[in-house]
């Protein structure tokens, strides 16, 4: 065959591959969205907000799922936030080259992989079954567990990608190698700051195995996180396995908005981290 | 093809030197060995430097003239496994007078390499924030803080002093005025720096530089990444600056050390060849490995 044109047949078909696994991967994706769209739309009402889920047959909402999603979540990404910011800090600018920070750079990348199962199971025997009750404390935990790997990972990369330069300007002004970090290595890294944030809240914002074992699920509105407590998660497996069909209803409306906050907390997070880099 | 041959000095490598009076020095190094680990990169070097006077460092890459530089505060103090044996003079104050400094100078007396007299152990030098203080560095590639321009020269002030708005303002306007940046920038002083052109990047950071009145202020090829124009208006700035402050340049580029400079030291595989004033250096070079160096036989 011409030379010229086995080229470009050989061309051709590789292009032509990587467009149809693109298109496969974006189709998976949109199938998704347009079952949770068309299933859950309709559900989506303001009592959704305002009431707490009903008993098999009446009307009510997804109230006390929300909010301990929130409360969990949040708390659970308060502690990956400090614990992995800190952490990724010091494995990038301090210790990542002795072997207590090639250890712990290995242990984390185990911990980045690690079935949420498990992590619900260890949760459940450090602080569950010690203080013989599920609570919410206990699942913010399991949460943390989850995202702080992600966030001690991403916050090494960015910190690393930083020019020594910058460093050394810094200290050549006089300021200490923390105040630098501080004030100008996290400052620059910010827009990567936020985005391993916020995978880490995407990780968890859907994870339900770790919630059973740790925060349970509670039917009634509850906002004492040394309680058990409902989460959207849980409340979504609990619904959709049920033969209720306004519980599995429900159970749309709830992935859907899962689906939301995530999407607008990502596009929030980026905007922010745009502008204050300006 | 050159026909020098470039071979690591030895003992009988000719070495000229004519320092400036004595009592007219800023900083000086003497007798400075540098390590990276265990490469050694400067041989027992002495830069005499003049206040208020430009000194220009040159000589073929890998020569040790940044080296050198960073050696002048310390900044290599960043990285583990470097260091330097010798003496750094500032104002008369020996600043390489941490303990493991001092005992590493004892060790090389001890073997009879060379013979100086011992500093004092003084607490003055080992305070790193003080030397930076009197010694600013300005780098090869503009390093603009990702803040304002007017953070980032208040950024060095800000951590020797706590000054009022208005203190503040008038130390940011001066330091703009002086570095040449002022009439471009006195808009936009919120303005990330990070939005400005290379060349008025680097002018901003000598700003940040002189913002916190140093004596010393060391520029490591500040140009290299400027475009002539950028260049020009860099080193008019420098000869602005040598009136209130002094300046230690490394350079690649002949001309520009023969242009502003006052002294200039020619070093070679990490020994300081020749220094003099720039004028005898340039048209009447004593050392052969200069003289071919500045006629352009090699480098």
């Amino acid at each position: 065959m011409d030379r010229a044109l086995f080229r470009r047949v050989t061309n051709g078909i590789f292009v032509g591959a990587c467009g149809l696994a693109t298109l496969i991967a974006l189709t998976a994706l949109v199938l998704i969205l347009w079952s949770l769209i068309t299933k859950g739309i309709g559900g989506l009402e303001l009592k959704v907000f305002t009431e707490s889920q009903p008993a098999p047959g009446s009307e009510g909402g997804l109230a006390n799922a929300i909010v301990g999603s929130i409360l969990m979540c949040g708390l659970g990404m308060v502690i990956a936030l400090v614990v992995g910011i800190l952490a990724g800090t010091w494995l990038a600018e301090y210790g990542g080259q002795t072997t207590y920070g090639h250890v712990v750079r290995f242990l984390n990348d185990v911990l980045l992989s690690a079935p949420s199962i498990l992590v619900g199971l260890f949760v459940y025997e450090l602080l569950v079954a010690p203080f013989h009750g599920f609570s919410a404390y206990a699942g913010a935990v399991a949460l943390a567990i989850l995202a702080t790997p992600i966030v001690t990972r991403t916050t090494e990369d960015i910190l690393a990608l930083q020019p020594n330069a910058l460093r050394e300007a810094g200290m050549a002004l006089g300021a200490s190698r923390a105040f630098v970090i501080r004030s100008i290595i996290w400052k620059a890294a910010r827009t990567g700051l936020v985005t391993g944030g916020l995978l880490g809240f995407a990780r968890i914002s859907g994870e339900t195995a770790p919630l059973l074992f740790t925060s349970l699920g509670n039917q009634f509105m509850n906002t004492h996180m040394s309680q058990p407590m409902a989460s959207l998660p849980t409340t979504i497996f609990q619904f959709a396995l049920s033969a209720y069909d306004d519980w599995q209803r429900l159970a749309w409306v709830g992935a859907l908005l899962i689906a939301i906050a995530v999407l607008s907390i990502n596009i929030i997070g980026r905007i922010l981290a745009r502008e204050t880099h300006r | 093809m050159n026909d020098v041959s470039i071979a690591a000095p030895t003992q009988a490598e000719e070495q000229y030197m004519v320092a400036p009076a004595r009592e007219n020095l800023v900083i000086e190094a003497r007798k400075l060995d540098f390590f990276y680990g265990k490469n050694q990169s400067l041989y027992g070097v002495d830069l005499p430097v003049e206040r208020n006077k430009i000194t220009a460092l040159i000589g073929p890459s890998g020569c040790g003239k940044s080296t050198l530089l960073r050696a002048l505060n310390r900044i290599y103090d960043l990285y583990p496994g470097q260091h330097a044996v010798g003496r750094i003079v500032l104002d008369g104050n020996d600043m390489l007078t941490d303990r493991k400094s001092l005992q590493r100078l004892r060790d090389r007396n001890s073997t009879g390499a060379t013979v100086d007299e011992e500093p004092q152990a003084s607490r003055a030098g080992s305070d790193l924030t003080q030397l930076r203080a009197r010694v600013g560095m300005v780098f090869q590639k503009p390093t603009p803080f990702p803040m304002s321009i007017y953070d980032n020269v208040a950024f060095g002030v800000k951590l020797y002093h706590r000054k009022s708005k208005s203190e503040m303002d008038a130390i940011v306007e001066r330091s703009l005025r002086r570095a040449a940046l002022w009439d471009e920038v006195k808009d936009k002083l919120n303005k990330s720096g990070l939005g400005l052109s290379g060349g008025q990047q680097q002018r901003l950071c000598v700003a940040r530089g002189i913002a916190v009145e140093p004596e010393v202020l060391l520029l490591d090829e500040p140009a290299s990444a400027l475009d002539p124009i950028s260049t020009a208006k860099l080193e008019e700035t420098l000869m602005e600056l040598k009136r209130d402050f002094t300046i230690v340049i490394v350079t690649h580029n002949l001309q520009q050390a023969a242009r502003i400079s006052d002294y200039t030291g020619f070093m070679f595989l990490g020994k300081m060849i020749e220094f003099g004033p720039t004028e005898d250096l340039f048209s009447n070079p004593r050392a052969q490995r200069t003289r071919d160096y500045v006629t352009g036989r090699f480098g």
